[in-house]
């Protein structure tokens, strides 16, 4: 028996060295992340069924208050529309919308000034709320995910300049948030704004200007510590802060080192600024590149330092006024993109704030968070709105391969496609900003915006009216 | 003194001799002296030839090639003998060959070189030991021939690549201390003694084997016949290694190149030769490594010539490979003998490095008295041992217990499948109910373990809690004395018995099978060991057809139980059948692996039989119905601990390894034939419990620790086994590498016992005392009427009830709170299962914010989702942070209850599970066919839960009845004795139309055929357990099937 004996020993000893070689690693790769299309605010995937608007303070006009539902998707949509009022009530409104459709709901209509949660069925819909008002203009997409942490950069409160925090809680259970101010005078973190309690199906409205009193820079950031929140500001400029306007902005539910703005255009008159803040405990050395839409060459990049806890501004073009600041010198009438670019991989978050009165052509107070990824496809739920005159369309290209992209024309049950927004080239790390909506008179039709390109891209709208302007990024279409 | 022709020596020389007693009345010997050029000594070894006491001896002188015709020297000194010249070329062998055609009608040839002076008596000796120990080849004691007090071989041996060593140290004196006839692996050709038989059958010597190697493969080729080469010390020859001794170890600088060339060539040959093929492919491997590293060594101290000639030695071996394969051919013929055997006599290690020592050192001398040493100790140990198993019992006994001691005087926590039992009417009824009420009911049978529970329930005067304690303390001492009984028939001791139970006892399965709240595993490992035993008993030779009959049926009862609790427990005969075949090729017994195949496909029968029909409704069912879920995978190490849960980490479970490799290392006979199947059937539990999770990450898979009980008993038997061996057989070791292997065996096992022991600490072996219907008792009360559920999430190994999965989230639901037993061993999985499992993927994955909406008509009130097996305590599940965030961002669920360990949503939609609906509703889309888009926009305003008792609501109506089990069509409901028209309810429930406000019946109107199943499956149970009562009446007599030699008439 010992010759069996040795060859079973042999066998055995064989296999467990087998299996400890093959122990060793996995044979199939670890179960990939759930892939997200992209870290934005508003994300139309699939399966994205809800839409969270925190809305506009009850300090503005409620009848100006506009929602605009559209519907991308070849099939009819019921969406449902639950108002979570300031006042307490909440109430459901069903909507029906058409394919291909664009729908536009003055918010009274859909209850009392509060939070909106769109819960859509059917189709693919798109939400967007805003203003449209006389020298009040603005509208951005509804929030699609909720987050425990919201970031703006740019804000301030001198005098007659409103800054207005929403935070919607839409979900059934209370959340509890803190708000950390870090403004031009340091970091604050009021009592009042912490362990804040934004009750279940409800919202709560900040006034920063109340708080943070007369500061130049306030850069606001939101904490959950428990529950998922969706936050908004809105920055109101009366005329007693000279030209008067409404910027309104979802805020970014992350920091991150790099940040892109797709379109910006240097207006004469205008005042635009690049709000970096440093949410990090660590001080952050920050790279602002520009680069020029007519032009291979970049711009002179600004680097700038900005400290933990503290927020900058970089002056966009108009350098000759910046008397010492950090500016991006940017000449009048270039248009450009810009690259916010922490060296260290701090985390920062960027966002641009411009007051342009280039009358008759321009005036209007704007506001654009940065963008974190590009995608390949983008929607906007509208292209005009009342006093229309134009809208278009900014598309950077951050990759290596020139992009082509093709935009549609989404409204009343039908998806135009014209011969001049299709195959648009956007070179690579190049810019290009398209007219949508123009001409004299503009198109009288609404319609939504779907932007296809065969390379990851970012895009942003703008909007020009009469008496004011609207800048919003887009809506990532999974 | 003439020269004669070879054909016609024979009867000539044998008559010729025949002077002094008639030839016969003693076998004739015939002497062949192989001379070459021989010195002045010749005469002398002649004169000691004729003045041999042997009657009937002649002499042969084979003349090679001396230069000098020696035939006048011979006639001169030995007239009788007759002389031969040959060529010369050849060398030793080929001359001795002549033989083969020159001797006739001799029994025996006595080879002899012819410098070596044989005592009077000596071949008297040899011949007469040759008779008496039915030798085929015997040797004399070899002294040195100037110096006969100095010894200088008494038999030979080699290692395992062909070495010489004679274990004589240089000027050895002979005191007589290697006097004793014994077997040794061959004797040098100086002297030897031959049957001429077996000589004419081996062909002769090989003369390709010469030099060096020539008597060493004669003398195997006769062990491989079958033959026995032994050395008769009494028998003395004078040698005056002139010749062979002489070259095969002089001094290695003197050895000419060419020489050693030869004889490596000689030597590996003889290793091609000999050796059965499989031990060629690890001797050749080896032999070249030492040859080389010989060679270097040669290199290195400036001897290229001689390391050139190693080297080349091997390869001149393989120059005609042709005649190399002829050659083995003929040697594997004569085969009759196993490799283990021939190495019995072989030494291990070193040749070289023994005689370096024996040489250098007098190593030799020391070793022999730690052997000394080592086997007195040895018996002592052994004697003292045999006094302790009583302790031993009493000291495991005791462990066991005290770790048990919450388990067994207190309450079961109510972790993973140790929920609580029901009381012995709520078993029962669940075991005869034809709708099974687990998850969202389906009319499916239950498992007969509700039926034991009753049963063990009522025995306790219906005291489940009391039951489900034993049961669960009572396991691991009931496994270990499964593994005590399981060793007992192997050894008269009980002491490897109690070895095996404490190895089995230590492994920490069982422990971590309680921590995990695993009753299947738990189950299944105190049963395995009565199991395995069955099957060693069954398959004996000599068991009795009506024992075998009663070891089947406990076989198939034993199975069935387990089978009950866990199903995957169904595998487990098969699992020792397949083991028992695939060591078929190791230990033999063909008849036995056939009969424990066919048995363990008969018992498995029988038991799937016995738990018929639930076992039938198992077919085609889900992964879930049989315990297998997703489970993070384990390394192979950690499979090898026995390392799937909180014991088992460090490494006292490595201690279980080494107690179980003894009888590999040890063991002989049926003892090791048995470790062979006991380490087989662990190999094939290690497997099952590794390769799929290594093929496929998180592969959906069964408890790791109930598929590790196979190997857990397995290589308790060997422990058991090993000890056995060890009791019996190391005595008769000398030191070495056994004794070094058992100490480490038991330094092993104690340190398994040590992890036991530090996991009794408890009381629960880990298990704390909170669990989740504690925690959560809550949602019981304030029942609302119309009955509600909860919908738990998470991990589906940490949850308190058996658990579906829905993509890779589990999920379970129970009625009116936490729920008991009876939400465990879920029916297989039914459209409504699935439907709910699609909508827990849709809220998982983002695609619905209205979670609470969808779950409204299952009747779920709050969903709970949970991170580990027990609140505070118990087994993490991985990590559902996706889950997680998805529920708390549904716009219907309302944090109700938040901690560490798990969170409860209060769902805001739900709808009751007896619900009305009253008329004009049209907020409750009740006739909806998609589940998801009908749930989704109803919404509960309105609806009004109902009251039941035994199946009857109170007063209500009309409206529409909502009955939330699974949409079925057997589902009846009766107003005032009138039928009640039924319809689908949100696509995956019940609706029943009421027009007039009364109360109603509803029931589930099942076939009658379950019925009888239930009744012919009780029938089946008593028959089985009947028939092994009476078969019992004449058990299998209880006595050692294995001997202290290792053998028995069971055989292997």
């Amino acid at each position: 028996m010992r010759s069996p004996r040795f060859l079973f020993v042999l066998l055995l000893s064989a296999l467990v060295a087998g299996a400890l070689a093959a122990g060793r690693a996995p044979s199939t790769p670890p179960r990939a992340a759930d892939v997200k299309i992209a870290p934005n605010t508003a994300v139309l995937a699939q399966s994205s069924t809800v839409w969270f608007c925190p809305g506009l303070p009850a300090a503005l006009a409620h009848a100006s208050a506009r929602v605009t539902f559209a519907n991308i998707g070849d099939s009819t949509a019921d969406v449902v529309v639950t108002d979570l009022a300031d006042n307490g009530t909440t109430t459901h409104v069903t909507i029906r919308v058409a394919a291909n459709s664009v729908l536009t709901k003055a918010r009274d209509q859909l209850g009392g000034a509060g939070a909106l949660t769109v819960e859509s069925f059917g189709g693919r819909v798109l939400v967007e709320e805003g203003i449209e008002g006389p020298q009040a203009l603005d509208t951005a997409p509804c929030a699609t995910e909720s987050s425990a942490h919201w970031y703006f950069a740019a804000g301030a409160t001198p005098r007659g300049v409103q800054q207005w925090l929403v935070i919607d809680n839409p979900y059934a259970s209370d959340a509890k948030v803190d708000v950390t101010l870090r403004t031009s005078s340091g970091v604050h973190r009021p009592g009042a704004l912490q362990s804040l309690d934004v009750a279940r199906r409800s919202r709560e409205v900040v006034a920063i200007h109340d708080i943070s009193v007369r500061q130049d820079r306030v850069a606001v950031a939101i904490d959950a510590e428990v529950g998922s929140v969706v936050a908004a500001q809105t920055l109101v400029y009366t005329t007693a802060a000279g030209i008067p306007g409404v910027a309104l902005s979802l805020g970014s539910p992350t920091a991150a080192a790099d940040w892109t703005f797709a379109g910006g255009v240097a207006q004469p008159g205008s005042t635009a600024v690049l709000a970096i803040a440093n949410v990090g405990p660590d001080a952050a050395p920050v790279d602002v590149q520009a680069t020029a839409e007519s032009s291979k060459q970049l711009l002179a990049a600004v680097n700038l330092t900005v400290a933990p806890d503290d927020v900058a501004w970089v002056q966009l073009g108009q350098c000759g006024a910046a008397s010492g600041k950090a500016c991006v010198n940017i000449a009048a009438g270039v248009r450009y993109s810009l690259d916010v670019r922490s060296d260290q991989t701090v985390s920062i978050v960027a966002q641009t704030l411009s007051r342009i009165d280039d009358a008759p052509d321009v005036v209007g107070t704007v506001t654009a968070p940065g963008l974190l990824a590009p995608a390949r496809g983008w929607a906007f739920a509208r292209s005009r709105v009342n006093g229309e005159r134009s809208t278009t369309l900014s598309l950077f290209n951050p990759g290596a391969a020139a992009a082509v992209v093709g935009i549609g024309l989404v409204h009343d049950g039908r998806v135009d496609r014209p011969s001049a927004l299709q195959r648009v080239t956007v070179p690579p790390g190049r810019a290009v900003t398209v007219t949508v909506v123009g001409g004299r008179p503009p198109s009288r039709f609404d319609a939504a915006l779907t932007v296809n390109a065969s390379e990851p891209i970012f895009v942003e709208r703008s909007i020009v009216a009469t008496a004011e302007a609207a800048s919003s990024v887009g809506i990532v279409v999974g | 003194m003439e020269t004669i022709d070879p054909d016609s020596i024979s009867a000539e020389l044998l008559e010729r001799d025949d002077e002094t007693e008639p030839a016969q009345a003693v076998p004739p010997v015939v002497v062949v002296m192989i001379t070459n050029d021989p010195g002045p000594w010749f005469e002398e070894s002649l004169t000691a030839l004729g003045a041999q006491d042997y009657p009937a001896l002649s002499v042969l002188v084979l003349d090679n090639g001396s230069a000098d015709d020696p035939t006048d020297r011979i006639a001169r000194a030995l007239p009788g003998a007759f002389v031969r010249r040959c060529t010369g070329q050849g060398g030793f062998a080929a001359a001795a060959n002549e033989a083969l055609a020159s001797v006739e009608g001799a029994v025996f040839l006595l080879f002899c070189h012819d410098d070596v002076v044989l005592d009077p008596d000596a071949a008297r000796l040899l011949v007469e030991e040759a008779y008496r120990s039915n030798a085929g080849i015997v040797g004399p004691k070899v002294v040195d021939r100037d110096n006969p007090d100095i010894l200088l071989e008494v038999g030979m041996s080699v290692d395992h690549y062909g070495v010489p060593f004679s274990g004589i140290e240089p000027h050895e004196v002979d005191q007589e201390q290697h006097d004793g006839v014994r077997d040794v692996f061959y004797v040098s050709h100086a002297a030897m003694l031959v049957r001429s038989d077996l000589f004419h059958e081996l062909r002769g010597f090989d003369p390709a084997t010469f030099p060096g190697a020539d008597d060493i493969d004669l003398c195997w080729r006769a062990r491989l016949a079958g033959a026995r080469v032994i050395v008769a010390p009494a028998a003395r020859v004078r040698h005056g290694r002139a010749t062979v001794v002489a070259a095969r170890r002089p001094r290695d600088r003197d050895r000419p190149a060419l020489e050693l060339r030869d004889e490596t060539r000689s030597r590996v040959r003889l290793l091609c030769k000999s050796y059965a093929a499989p031990a060629l492919v690890w001797v050749l491997p080896v032999a070249f490594m030492l040859n080389l590293s010989e060679a270097v060594g040669l290199l290195l101290t400036g001897r290229a010539a001689r390391a050139r000639a190693v080297v080349a030695g091997w390869f001149s071996v393989f120059a005609h490979p042709g005649e190399l394969r002829r050659a083995r051919a003929g040697a594997q013929q004569l085969r009759r003998v196993d490799d283990g055997d021939m190495r019995d006599l072989m030494i291990r290690g070193s040749a070289r490095l023994r005689r370096f020592m024996i040489e250098r050192v007098h190593a030799g001398e020391r070793l022999a008295e730690v052997s000394t040493l080592t086997r007195v100790r040895m018996d002592e140990i052994a004697r003292r041992l045999r006094r302790l198993p009583a302790m031993f019992v009493v000291l495991l006994g005791a462990l066991v217990l005290f770790g048990s001691r919450s388990l067994l005087a207190g309450r079961v926590p109510a972790v993973g499948s140790f929920q609580a039992w029901p009381g012995v009417g709520a078993a029962w009824s669940t075991f005869t109910a034809s709708w099974r009420t687990t998850m969202m009911g389906a009319p499916r049978p239950a498992t007969p373990a509700f039926a034991f529970m009753a049963a063990a329930s009522t025995v306790l005067f219906d005291h489940p809690g009391l039951a489900q304690a034993l049961v669960v303390g009572g396991a691991l001492p009931l496994g270990a004395f499964g593994a005590y009984r399981l060793l007992r028939p192997f050894a008269s001791s009980s002491l490897p018995g109690i070895a095996a139970a404490a190895v089995y006892a230590a492994n920490p399965i069982a422990r971590n099978a309680i921590w995990q709240g695993e009753l299947g595993p738990l189950v299944c490992f105190a049963l395995a060991p009565f199991v395995l035993g069955a099957f060693v008993r069954a398959t004996g030779d000599d068991t009795p057809r009506r024992s075998r009959v009663h070891l089947a049926c406990t076989v198939a009862l034993l199975v069935a139980i387990a089978g009950s609790v866990w199903p995957p427990a169904l595998l487990l005969a098969p699992a020792i059948g397949v083991a028992f075949c695939l060591a078929l090729p190791f230990v033999g017994g063909a008849h036995r692996a056939r009969s424990a195949l066919g048995g363990a496909i008969v018992t498995s029968a029988a038991a799937a039989l016995l738990l018929a029909p639930w076992s039938f409704s198992l077919l085609g069912a889900d992964a879930a119905a049989f315990g297998a879920q997703h489970r993070a995978s384990l390394s192979f190490v950690s499979v090898m601990q026995f390392h799937a849960g909180r014991a088992g980490a460090g490494l006292a479970p490595w201690g279980i390894i080494a107690a179980a490799v003894v009888p590999l290392a040890i063991a002989t006979g049926t003892r090791l034939a048995w470790a062979t199947r006991a380490w087989v059937l662990a190999a094939i539990s290690f497997g099952l419990a590794w390769l799929p999770g290594r093929l496929s990450e998180g592969a959906t898979v069964v408890a790791p620790n109930g598929v590790l009980v196979a190997a857990a008993i397995g290589l308790a038997f060997a422990a058991g086994l090993g000890v056995a061996a060890v009791l019996d057989g190391l005595r008769r070791y000398r030191f070495g590498w056994r004794q070094v292997v058992v100490v480490a065996a038991f330094a092993g096992t104690a340190l398994a016992v040590v992890g036991l022991s530090a996991d009794t600490l408890s009381g629960r072996f880990g298990l704390h005392a909170d669990d989740w219907p504690a925690t959560y008792s809550w949602m019981a009360d304030n029942a609302p009427p119309g009955g509600f559920r909860v919908l738990w999430v998470g991990d589906p190994n940490v949850l308190p009830a058996d658990a579906k999965v829905a993509g890779d989230v589990g999920f379970a639901l129970t009625n009116n709170g936490v729920g008991d037993a009876r939400a465990s061993w879920a029916a297989p999985e039914q459209h409504a299962d699935r439907v709910l499992a699609g909508m827990i993927d849709a809220a998982a994955s983002g695609s619905t914010v209205r979670l609470g909406h969808l779950l409204a008509p299952a009747g779920v009130r709050y969903v709970a989702f949970v991170r580990r097996a027990a609140p505070s305590s118990g087994a993490f599940g991985r990590d559902e942070t996706r889950l997680n965030d998805a529920l708390a961002r549904q716009l219907d669920l309302t944090l109700s209850r938040i901690d560490d360990s798990g969170v409860v949503y209060d769902n805001d939609a739900w709808i009751p599970m007896r619900a009305v609906v009253p008329p004009k509703n049209t907020g409750v889309r009740v006739d909806g066919r998609d589940p998801q888009a009908a749930a989704v926009r109803s919404e509960a305003d309105g609806v009004v839960g109902v009251a039941a008792k035994a199946a009857t609501t109170s007063a209500i109506g009309p409206g529409t009845l909502l009955w939330s089990q699974a949409a079925n069509p057997r589902w009846v409901a009766t107003v005032n004795g009138r039928r009640v028209v039924r319809r689908d309810a949100f696509g995956w429930t019940n609706a029943f139309a009421l027009d007039s406000h009364a109360p109603v019946h509803v029931r589930y109107a099942g076939t009658g055929a379950v019925s009888v199943a239930r009744v012919a499956e009780i029938a089946i149970w008593i028959g089985t357990v009947a028939l092994w009562f009476a078969t019992r009446r004449r058990p299998v007599e209880s006595r050692p099937v294995a001997t202290a030699a290792g053998e028995s008439a069971a055989g292997a």
